[in-house]
Protein backbone atom coordinates (compact mmCIF):
# COMPACT_ATOMS: atom_id res chain seq x y z
CA UNK A 1 0.00 0.00 0.00
CA UNK A 2 1.80 2.94 -1.25
CA UNK A 3 2.02 5.91 1.78
CA UNK A 4 0.39 9.70 1.34
CA UNK A 5 3.77 11.02 0.16
CA UNK A 6 3.62 9.00 -2.65
CA UNK A 7 0.12 9.54 -3.65
CA UNK A 8 0.12 13.36 -3.67
CA UNK A 9 1.06 14.35 -7.46
CA UNK A 10 2.05 17.93 -6.61
CA UNK A 11 4.42 19.09 -3.66
CA UNK A 12 4.51 22.97 -2.59
CA UNK A 13 7.75 24.00 -3.52
CA UNK A 14 8.91 26.91 -1.23
CA UNK A 15 10.02 30.55 -3.56
CA UNK A 16 7.08 29.01 -6.25
CA UNK A 17 3.14 29.81 -6.71
CA UNK A 18 1.05 26.69 -6.49
CA UNK A 19 -0.05 27.92 -9.48
CA UNK A 20 3.20 27.43 -11.82
CA UNK A 21 1.87 24.92 -14.38
CA UNK A 22 -0.92 27.18 -15.40
CA UNK A 23 1.59 30.48 -15.41
CA UNK A 24 4.07 28.17 -17.46
CA UNK A 25 1.08 27.50 -19.90
CA UNK A 26 0.29 31.34 -19.95
CA UNK A 27 3.65 31.99 -20.91
CA UNK A 28 4.45 29.37 -23.70
CA UNK A 29 1.12 31.13 -24.87
CA UNK A 30 2.83 34.77 -24.99
CA UNK A 31 5.83 32.60 -26.57
CA UNK A 32 3.67 31.43 -29.36
CA UNK A 33 2.33 34.99 -29.83
CA UNK A 34 5.34 36.36 -29.77
CA UNK A 35 6.94 34.23 -31.99
CA UNK A 36 3.94 34.44 -34.63
CA UNK A 37 4.01 38.81 -34.57
CA UNK A 38 8.09 38.97 -35.24
CA UNK A 39 9.36 35.83 -36.37
CA UNK A 40 12.25 34.80 -34.34
CA UNK A 41 10.93 36.80 -31.40
CA UNK A 42 9.64 33.62 -29.21
CA UNK A 43 13.56 31.97 -29.49
CA UNK A 44 14.94 34.95 -28.49
CA UNK A 45 12.61 35.16 -25.41
CA UNK A 46 13.95 31.71 -24.22
CA UNK A 47 17.71 33.16 -24.75
CA UNK A 48 17.69 30.39 -28.35
CA UNK A 49 19.76 33.32 -29.81
CA UNK A 50 21.07 30.74 -33.13
CA UNK A 51 17.39 29.68 -33.41
CA UNK A 52 16.14 33.13 -33.11
CA UNK A 53 18.27 34.59 -35.79
CA UNK A 54 17.88 31.75 -38.28
CA UNK A 55 14.03 32.37 -37.94
CA UNK A 56 14.42 35.65 -38.44
CA UNK A 57 16.52 35.52 -41.49
CA UNK A 58 14.88 32.99 -43.20
CA UNK A 59 11.69 34.58 -43.18
CA UNK A 60 13.18 38.38 -43.86
CA UNK A 61 14.81 36.72 -46.70
CA UNK A 62 11.65 34.91 -47.99
CA UNK A 63 9.36 38.03 -47.63
CA UNK A 64 11.71 40.59 -49.19
CA UNK A 65 12.40 38.13 -52.16
CA UNK A 66 8.32 37.20 -52.33
CA UNK A 67 7.96 40.89 -52.55
CA UNK A 68 10.73 41.91 -55.08
CA UNK A 69 9.47 39.57 -57.22
CA UNK A 70 6.37 40.67 -57.11
CA UNK A 71 4.44 37.88 -55.59
CA UNK A 72 1.02 38.02 -54.79
CA UNK A 73 -0.34 39.21 -51.02
CA UNK A 74 -3.64 37.62 -50.42
CA UNK A 75 -6.01 39.25 -48.40
CA UNK A 76 -9.39 38.91 -46.27
CA UNK A 77 -11.85 39.22 -48.95
CA UNK A 78 -10.58 36.70 -51.37
CA UNK A 79 -13.03 35.41 -53.93
CA UNK A 80 -12.69 31.59 -52.95
CA UNK A 81 -11.09 28.99 -50.66
CA UNK A 82 -7.61 29.06 -51.91
CA UNK A 83 -7.56 32.79 -51.69
CA UNK A 84 -8.78 32.43 -47.69
CA UNK A 85 -6.05 29.34 -47.63
CA UNK A 86 -3.23 32.17 -49.07
CA UNK A 87 -4.20 34.81 -46.83
CA UNK A 88 -4.13 32.33 -43.94
CA UNK A 89 -0.87 31.63 -45.00
CA UNK A 90 0.34 35.08 -45.54
CA UNK A 91 -0.69 36.01 -42.50
CA UNK A 92 1.28 33.27 -40.34
CA UNK A 93 4.31 35.71 -41.09
CA UNK A 94 2.95 38.28 -38.89
CA UNK A 95 3.97 41.99 -38.96
CA UNK A 96 5.85 40.84 -41.86
CA UNK A 97 2.70 40.62 -44.13
CA UNK A 98 2.48 44.76 -43.42
CA UNK A 99 6.20 44.86 -44.20
CA UNK A 100 5.47 42.74 -47.68
CA UNK A 101 2.62 45.00 -48.28
CA UNK A 102 4.52 48.01 -47.66
CA UNK A 103 7.97 46.72 -49.99
CA UNK A 104 5.16 45.83 -52.99
CA UNK A 105 5.16 49.49 -54.07
CA UNK A 106 3.77 48.41 -57.42
CA UNK A 107 1.81 45.46 -56.18
CA UNK A 108 1.69 41.93 -57.52
CA UNK A 109 2.27 40.77 -60.89
CA UNK A 110 1.73 37.22 -61.40
CA UNK A 111 1.73 37.61 -65.58
CA UNK A 112 4.90 36.01 -65.58
CA UNK A 113 6.91 33.12 -63.54
CA UNK A 114 9.12 35.46 -61.12
CA UNK A 115 5.34 36.44 -59.54
CA UNK A 116 4.35 33.12 -59.31
CA UNK A 117 7.24 32.24 -57.57
CA UNK A 118 7.15 35.30 -55.41
CA UNK A 119 3.66 34.27 -54.30
CA UNK A 120 4.96 30.96 -53.06
CA UNK A 121 7.53 32.47 -51.21
CA UNK A 122 4.98 34.46 -49.20
CA UNK A 123 3.16 31.45 -48.33
CA UNK A 124 6.34 29.10 -47.52
CA UNK A 125 7.39 32.35 -45.30
CA UNK A 126 4.19 32.35 -43.33
CA UNK A 127 3.91 28.35 -43.47
CA UNK A 128 7.54 28.50 -41.82
CA UNK A 129 6.80 31.31 -39.14
CA UNK A 130 4.11 29.45 -38.09
CA UNK A 131 5.60 26.35 -37.54
CA UNK A 132 8.48 28.26 -35.77
CA UNK A 133 5.90 29.79 -33.80
CA UNK A 134 4.89 26.42 -32.60
CA UNK A 135 8.16 25.40 -32.04
CA UNK A 136 9.19 27.69 -29.60
CA UNK A 137 5.46 27.61 -28.10
CA UNK A 138 6.65 24.03 -27.02
CA UNK A 139 10.24 24.87 -26.34
CA UNK A 140 8.50 27.05 -23.37
CA UNK A 141 6.12 24.02 -21.95
CA UNK A 142 9.65 21.79 -21.97
CA UNK A 143 8.41 19.73 -24.64
CA UNK A 144 11.32 20.72 -27.11
CA UNK A 145 14.62 22.00 -26.44
CA UNK B 1 10.34 50.54 -50.92
CA UNK B 2 11.47 47.76 -53.43
CA UNK B 3 11.56 48.91 -57.32
CA UNK B 4 9.50 46.53 -59.72
CA UNK B 5 11.57 43.57 -61.17
CA UNK B 6 14.77 44.34 -59.18
CA UNK B 7 14.94 40.75 -58.36
CA UNK B 8 15.04 38.11 -61.15
CA UNK B 9 15.47 34.66 -60.55
CA UNK B 10 15.87 31.64 -63.27
CA UNK B 11 13.55 28.80 -61.95
CA UNK B 12 16.81 26.91 -61.05
CA UNK B 13 17.90 29.62 -58.93
CA UNK B 14 14.39 30.33 -57.79
CA UNK B 15 14.50 26.73 -56.60
CA UNK B 16 18.24 26.73 -55.17
CA UNK B 17 16.77 29.57 -53.17
CA UNK B 18 13.90 28.10 -51.60
CA UNK B 19 15.69 24.61 -50.75
CA UNK B 20 18.38 26.55 -48.95
CA UNK B 21 16.54 28.85 -47.20
CA UNK B 22 14.12 26.24 -46.06
CA UNK B 23 16.73 23.50 -45.16
CA UNK B 24 18.80 26.21 -43.05
CA UNK B 25 15.51 26.79 -41.13
CA UNK B 26 14.56 22.74 -40.71
CA UNK B 27 18.02 22.67 -39.76
CA UNK B 28 17.90 25.02 -36.90
CA UNK B 29 14.81 23.88 -35.50
CA UNK B 30 14.94 20.41 -35.41
CA UNK B 31 18.42 19.63 -34.01
CA UNK B 32 20.04 21.41 -31.51
CA UNK B 33 24.10 20.30 -31.74
CA UNK B 34 26.21 22.14 -34.55
CA UNK B 35 27.33 18.65 -36.22
CA UNK B 36 23.98 17.15 -36.57
CA UNK B 37 22.01 20.15 -37.99
CA UNK B 38 25.20 20.68 -40.56
CA UNK B 39 24.26 16.67 -41.56
CA UNK B 40 20.43 17.95 -41.32
CA UNK B 41 20.69 20.90 -43.45
CA UNK B 42 23.35 19.16 -46.41
CA UNK B 43 20.61 16.25 -46.15
CA UNK B 44 17.19 18.11 -46.26
CA UNK B 45 18.76 19.91 -49.39
CA UNK B 46 19.67 17.31 -50.67
CA UNK B 47 15.97 15.66 -50.88
CA UNK B 48 14.69 19.16 -52.04
CA UNK B 49 16.53 18.70 -54.76
CA UNK B 50 16.22 15.19 -55.61
CA UNK B 51 12.85 15.68 -55.10
CA UNK B 52 12.35 18.68 -57.16
CA UNK B 53 14.52 17.29 -59.90
CA UNK B 54 12.87 13.92 -60.10
CA UNK B 55 9.15 15.50 -60.32
CA UNK B 56 10.53 17.37 -63.42
CA UNK B 57 12.21 14.57 -65.12
CA UNK B 58 8.45 12.57 -64.49
CA UNK B 59 6.89 15.86 -65.82
CA UNK B 60 8.48 16.18 -68.77
CA UNK B 61 7.24 13.75 -71.47
CA UNK B 62 3.77 15.55 -71.07
CA UNK B 63 5.35 18.70 -71.19
CA UNK B 64 4.78 19.29 -74.66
Amino acid sequence: MPDEATQQPQQEVPGQPRDSGLQRERWAWAIGIAGWLLPGLGHALQRMWARAAVVFLAIGLLVVAGAAMRGNLFTSNGGDAFDTLGFVADLGTGSFYMAAHALERDGADVSHADGDYGTRFLAAAGVLNLLAALHAYEAARGRKA
Amino acid sequence: MIPANSFVLTHFQAFLFFAAVISIAFGFLGRRRAKARIKYILWSFFLFLAVGIGIAWAMYPFSR
